[in-house]
C-alpha cells in the first residue's frame, strides 16, 4: 500500500467527508409520482458536491503551486466551507445553494485579495481616503433599522415589503480595518502613525457602538489590541487597552438595555419569567433551546438532515449554526470542527512568524486574531460560556457579507504566506555561491514597507 | 428498506462522520505540528525586518529588561526617544543617541548630535564598525549586539561604508570574523545550509573589518 504524505491524507479525508455529505444531501430529492419509496436524486446537491471536490483539489494542489498558497489553510477552510454548505442545504436547499454561490464568489475574492496582499507594501498616501471610506460604510447603516439594530443595509424586499436580504458594511470594513492598522503600525514614524492607528480604531469602535453592533465591536477591539501588542511588544500598552475596553464595556452596559438583557439571559437562561405578551416563558429562550438541542445530539449526533431538535432555536441557520452541527453530527464532531478552527489560527500565527515584513506580519496577525475571536465569541455564546453576541460562525453560518469577509481574511493570510515564501527565496538567492543576483535579491529585503 | 437496516445504516453514518471529523482534525493538527513556525510569532512581528537585536547586558533600569530584545533594523536610529527605530527607554540613553546602518563592511554605529558613544569601554565620536557581541554603553547601561544568520549575506548587498569619512578603523586586521552564524533567528532561512556558514580559517569573506581606534577624549 502506497504511503501517503500528510497533504494527501488530509485531502482524501476532506474529500471523503464532502462526498459522503453530498450523497446524503442528494437524498433530499422529490418522491417519484406513484412510487412512495424511490426518490429522484437531487441534482443540485450532486453539482455542489462535484464543485466542492474540485475546489478541494484546486486549493490543496493548484493554488499552492501557482500562487504559493498554504495548502493546509486552504484544505481546512474548504472543509469548513463544505460543512457550511451542506448544513445550510439540510436546513433549506435554497439556502445551501446560495451558500455554495457565495463560496464560489468568495474563492475568486480570496485569490484577488491574496494577489493584492502579496504585492502591496504600503498605501500610506491613501490613508485619508481609506479611513473616510470606512467611516462612510459604517455611518450609512445608522439611518436604517433592521432587526432592532443599525448594522445592516436592506437590498431586497419581497412583495409584502418585508426585508429578505441585507448587507452588513462592518464585514467589509473588517478587511479595511486590518490592512490599514497593519500599515499604520508598521511605519517608522512611531508617534504620529500610532496616534493615527489609535484614532482610526476608536472611530470604528464608536461607530459600531452607535450601530448597536456590539458583537462586531468586540471583534474589532480584540483584533486591535492584539495588533497593537504585536507591533509594539508592550505589555503596558496591552494592559491599558484591556482596561480601557473594560471601562468602555462597563459604560455601555450601564446605558444599554440590550446588553443588560443579554447578560441576564446568560446568567439564568432557564429562569421562567412573564414575557411581553403576558405568558410565562424562559428568560433566555434562545440559549435554553440551543442548549437543549445541543445536548440532544449526544456524542455522535442524530444524523444529517434531522431538524426536529433545533427547529425551535431562533436564527439556527445563522448565529446558532453550531447548535445544528452539534445536533446533527454530535459533540465529538463539533470538537473536531473547533480543532479545525484552532489549526487555522495556529497556521495563521505561523504565517505571521514567517513574514519578513512588518506589514505582512501584522496583517496576518490581524486576520488570524479576527477569525479566532469571531469563532471563540460565537461558539462561546452558543454554549453559554459568556453572553451571546450576534456574530456568525466563520464559513459555516448563513450570511453573505460574513462569508465573503472571512474568505477575504484567508486571502490576506495567503497573501502574507506567498510574500514570505517569495522573500525567503530572495534571501536564499543572496547566498547562492555565484552571488550574481545578490543585489537584486537584497532589494526585496531592504525595501522598507 | 426495513427500519432496523435503516437504523443501523444511520448509526453507521453517524459514526462515519464522527470518525471523518476527528481524522480531519488530527491530520490537520499533525500537519501543522510538523511544519511549526518560529516560537513567539506575535513577538516576532515587531522584529520581522530586523537583522539582529540589542540586549541589556549590564545595569539596571526601570523600563528596560534583560529579557527583552530590542530589534535592530537594516538602518535606523537608536535612543530613548519614541521616534527612534530602536527605542531604549532609559534616562541614561540620549533621546537620539546614534544611527545604525548595515553596510557591506558590517554594522556601522554613528553618534548623532555631536555626542559620543562608548563601545567596548572606549569612547568614539566618529562612526564605528561594530563586531557581533560588541558592548555599547550609555551611562551605567551596557547593551550587547547580536546579529542574525543571513545578516552577512544581506550586508553584501548593502552600500560600502564611507570609510574615508571619519570611520574609525582598526589598524591591524582582526582574526575574528565579522558575523557569527546563529541558528533559530527569523532570518536564518537565508543561511540554513551549513555550507554558507562563515568562519572557517580560510573563509575569504571574513575579515579585518572590526573597528577600533579609541577616541580617548
Amino acid at each position: 500500500m502506497a504511503r501517503w504524505d500528510m497533504r494527501e491524507r488530509l485531502v482524501i479525508l476532506v474529500m471523503l467527508f464532502t462526498a459522503a455529505l453530498g450523497m446524503l444531501a442528494m437524498l433530499h430529492g422529490e418522491p417519484i409520482p406513484g412510487d412512495p419509496v424511490v426518490y429522484t436524486a437531487d441534482m443540485n446537491a450532486l453539482l455542489i458536491t462535484a464543485g466542492m471536490l474540485i475546489m478541494i483539489l484546486v486549493g490543496a494542489y493548484a493554488l499552492p503551486k501557482r500562487l504559493d498558497a498554504d495548502p493546509l489553510l486552504m484544505t481546512m477552510m474548504n472543509f469548513l466551507c463544505a460543512l457550511g454548505i451542506f448544513v445550510q442545504y439540510s436546513i433549506n436547499p435554497n439556502s445551501g445553494l446560495f451558500h455554495a454561490g457565495l463560496y464560489a464568489v468568495g474563492s475568486v475574492l480570496m485569490v484577488a485579495v491574496m494577489s493584492v496582499a502579496r504585492r502591496v507594501k504600503t498605501f500610506r498616501r491613501w490613508w485619508l481616503w481609506i479611513v473616510a471610506a470606512a467611516a462612510v460604510l459604517l455611518i450609512i447603516p445608522l439611518f436604517r433599522t433592521v432587526n432592532n439594530a443599525h448594522a445592516h443595509i436592506p437590498i431586497q424586499r419581497n412583495g409584502d415589503g418585508l426585508i429578505t436580504m441585507t448587507i452588513q458594511p462592518s464585514e467589509a470594513v473588517k478587511i479595511i480595518f486590518i490592512v490599514t492598522l497593519a500599515d499604520m503600525l508598521s511605519g517608522h514614524s512611531w508617534w504620529p502613525d500610532t496616534l493615527a492607528a489609535v484614532g482610526f480604531t476608536l472611530l470604528c469602535l464608536a461607530l459600531l457602538v452607535a450601530e448597536d453592533d456590539l458583537g462586531t465591536c468586540v471583534l474589532y477591539a480584540a483584533t486591535a489590541l492584539l495588533m497593537f501588542f504585536a507591533a509594539t511588544g508592550s505589555f503596558s500598552l496591552l494592559l491599558t487597552g484591556v482596561a480601557g475596553a473594560g471601562g468602555a464595556a462597563a459604560a455601555v452596559y450601564k446605558h444599554t438595555d440590550k446588553l443588560k438583557t443579554r447578560v441576564a439571559q446568560w446568567l439564568n437562561p432557564f429562569m421562567r419569567v412573564q414575557l411581553d405578551n403576558g405568558q410565562m416563558g424562559l428568560k433566555g429562550y434562545q440559549i435554553a433551546e440551543s442548549l437543549m438541542a445541543l445536548a440532544a445530539g449526544g456524542a455522535h449526533g442524530l444524523g444529517y438532515g434531522i431538524r426536529d431538535t433545533f427547529r425551535y432555536v431562533p436564527e439556527y441557520s445563522n448565529d446558532f449554526v453550531f447548535t445544528v452541527v452539534c445536533s446533527q453530527f454530535g459533540i465529538v464532531f463539533a470538537l473536531a470542527v473547533m480543532a479545525a478552527y484552532v489549526v487555522i489560527i495556529f497556521r495563521g500565527m505561523r504565517v505571521a512568524g514567517m513574514a519578513r515584513r512588518r506589514f505582512h506580519a501584522l496583517m496576518a496577525i490581524g486576520a488570524t486574531a479576527l477569525l479566532g475571536a469571531q469563532t471563540f465569541v460565537i461558539i462561546g455564546g452558543v454554549i453559554n460560556m459568556f453572553p451571546l453576541t450576534g456574530v456568525t460562525m466563520p464559513f459555516v453560518s448563513q450570511g453573505g457579507s460574513s462569508m465573503l469577509s472571512c474568505m477575504a481574511l484567508i486571502g490576506i493570510l495567503q497573501g502574507a504566506h506567498a510574500r514570505a515564501g517569495q522573500d525567503a527565496r530572495e534571501a536564499r538567492a543572496l547566498v547562492e555561491p555565484d552571488g550574481g543576483h545578490a543585489s537584486d535579491a537584497g532589494a526585496g529585503w531592504e525595501a522598507r514597507v | 428498506m426495513t427500519k432496523p437496516i435503516y437504523d443501523a445504516l444511520a448509526l453507521t453514518l453517524s459514526y462515519l462522520f464522527m470518525a471523518l471529523g476527528v481524522g480531519i482534525a488530527l491530520c490537520g493538527a499533525a500537519w501543522a505540528r510538523s511544519e511549526r513556525g518560529p516560537r513567539g510569532s506575535a513577538a516576532a512581528a515587531s522584529g520581522a525586518e530586523a537583522v539582529g537585536y540589542l540586549r541589556l547586558s549590564r545595569g539596571v533600569s526601570k523600563r528596560l529588561s534583560k529579557k527583552e530584545l530590542y530589534y535592530v533594523p537594516v538602518e535606523g536610529t537608536v535612543g530613548s526617544g519614541r521616534a527612534c527605530d530602536v527605542q531604549l527607554p532609559s534616562a541614561e540613553v540620549p533621546g537620539k543617541a546614534a544611527r545604525l546602518t548595515l553596510t557591506q563592511a558590517g554594522m556601522l554605529l554613528s553618534p548623532v548630535g555631536g555626542g559620543s558613544v562608548r563601545v567596548n569601554g572606549a569612547d568614539y565620536r566618529a562612526s564605528v564598525l561594530l563586531d557581533e557581541d560588541t558592548q555599547i554603553e550609555w551611562g551605567s547601561l551596557a547593551f550587547q549586539l547580536y546579529l542574525y544568520d543571513g545578516a552577512k549575506e544581506l550586508a553584501a548587498a548593502r552600500p560600502t561604508p564611507p570609510l574615508s569619512d571619519g570611520v574609525a578603523e582598526r589598524e591591524e586586521p582582526s582574526p575574528r570574523r565579522l558575523f557569527r552564524i546563529k541558528r533559530g533567528s527569523p532570518l536564518n532561512a537565508a543561511a540554513a545550509d551549513d555550507k554558507y556558514e562563515s568562519g572557517g580559517p580560510d573563509d575569504p569573506g571574513e575579515g579585518p573589518e572590526e573597528s577600533g581606534g579609541p577616541d580617548n577624549d
